[in-house]
């Protein structure tokens, strides 16, 4: 979280808000109570506890533009999970019944994400429980900075600074 | 390069892009590193052609400013190693989207909006109603070329309608433009002409210690809607 502490520095109180969420004491209806909670704009930022900075940050993504959308950190960052109540389709054997009850914990216990616009080995969309972890850095005023900027700006600090390409981006 | 350099860079540049001199400063320093084009100025044709850094299209007399876009990023191969060169290195003359730049006619054409844009495109140059995927025989011979030209591309019998309607819209031989902009000037939004524009070039390469070209492309944006009403983005569909 250094990293991520130092660069963001420069936007000040005033201008971001950063929330994180990891399974400690807590379960998968309070992940989605925090979900639910990321109401503004800004960037979301998927870490594998597991592994050193600053390869534990794992992507990096934004939600809405400034202008154009209306996209929340809601919206977009819960897109990477299955949904709550989202079953498997018509021609899927299983087809009707809901794809993972307690979302984003899978049967085994492990977090699984849904799908990201990289192409990923099935085995890497699942991380350890204790290893999970969210950050939401909310765009509190929306006149200084979009969230393009934040987004391109950790990831431009992430690969110039520190060599690191987070494994689910695809381009930066 | 230390890395308390870099991050002072991207720091810098970052507070900076809130002060109002921020441009033209910016002008000013890439251009004392000689990193810097005035594009309408250059006569050195490989410069005109194929271009990494960030582009900025601005109207000469009242200040606005059309288009800022990012011509290069970082992308991995299938081995998930990260490409040493960019992708999308960008030759102005091959794209139809988001906006068509006619050197010899010398302006810019903004705006594409594929469904009606492209639409008229196939009905006009094709012969083809996208929407209708009519006449049958024309729209099979159309796909028909296109297998026998491309390995691996789709038998038309293989291809469902969707399929065949984003093929369509997506597959403009870029050449056919600049008669159809004469004959159907609205297939784009707005079309301006070079003597009323500054086309300013930040080269920014693989090597650059501070930058890539997204993050400068998105604090010049932050700058100008930040700092002016007149930025406008003629977005494609």
């Amino acid at each position: 979280m250094n990293i991520l502490n130092e660069a963001l520095d420069v936007f000040g109180d005033s201008v971001i808000k950063m929330h994180e969420f990891i399974f400690d004491q807590t379960d998968h209806n309070d992940f989605w109570a925090f979900i639910k909670k990321q109401n503004k704009k800004g960037v979301y930022i998927f870490l594998d506890m597991s592994a050193e900075e600053p390869k534990n940050i794992i992507y990096i993504g934004k939600a809405g533009k400034l202008e154009f959308s209306e996209r929340t950190l809601s919206d977009r960052s819960g897109n990477y999970f299955y949904k709550p109540s989202e079953k498997y389709p018509k021609n899927h054997i299983n087809a009707g019944k809901i794809i993972m009850l307690n979302t984003p914990i899978n049967k085994d216990g492990d977090v699984e994400f849904k799908k990201f616009n990289a192409k990923i080995d099935s085995n890497d969309l699942i991380l350890k429980k204790k290893d999970f972890k969210m950050v939401t850095i909310q765009i509190i005023n929306h006149e200084t900075i979009s969230p393009e900027l934040l987004e391109s700006y950790l990831l431009n600090t992430l690969l110039k600074e520190h060599k690191h390409y987070p494994k689910f981006n695809h381009k930066i | 390069m230390s890395k308390e350099n870099i991050n002072i860079e991207a720091i810098k540049l970052t507070k900076d892009s809130f002060s109002k001199d921020f441009f033209n400063n910016t002008i000013n320093h890439f251009k004392d590193k000689d990193r810097y084009i005035n594009f309408l100025d250059e006569t050195d044709i490989e410069n005109k052609m194929d271009f990494k850094g960030v582009q900025v299209i601005r109207d000469k007399n009242s200040g606005a400013v059309y288009r800022v876009s990012a011509h290069g990023n970082f992308a991995k191969d299938s081995d998930k190693i990260i490409k040493p060169n960019f992708n999308s290195a960008w030759s102005p003359h091959e794209r139809w989207t988001p906006y068509f730049m006619n050197l010899e006619e010398k302006y810019i054409a903004f705006g594409w909006h594929n469904s009606n844009s492209a639409q008229i495109y196939n009905e006009v140059i094709r012969g083809i109603d996208v929407e209708k995927l009519s006449p049958k025989d024309k729209v099979y011979e159309h796909f028909l070329k296109i297998h026998k030209k491309k390995k691996n591309s789709k038998h038309p019998n293989n291809r469902d309608d969707k399929n065949k309607k984003k093929s369509l819209r997506g597959s403009i031989n870029v050449k056919n433009l600049p008669s159809l902009i004469k004959s159907h000037p609205n297939i784009y939004k707005k079309i301006i002409y070079f003597d009323d524009l500054i086309i300013d070039r930040f080269l920014i390469n693989e090597e650059d210690p501070f930058l890539t070209p997204v993050f400068f492309k998105e604090v010049l944006i932050n700058y100008f809607k930040t700092t002016t009403d007149k930025y406008y983005w003629y977005e494609s569909a």
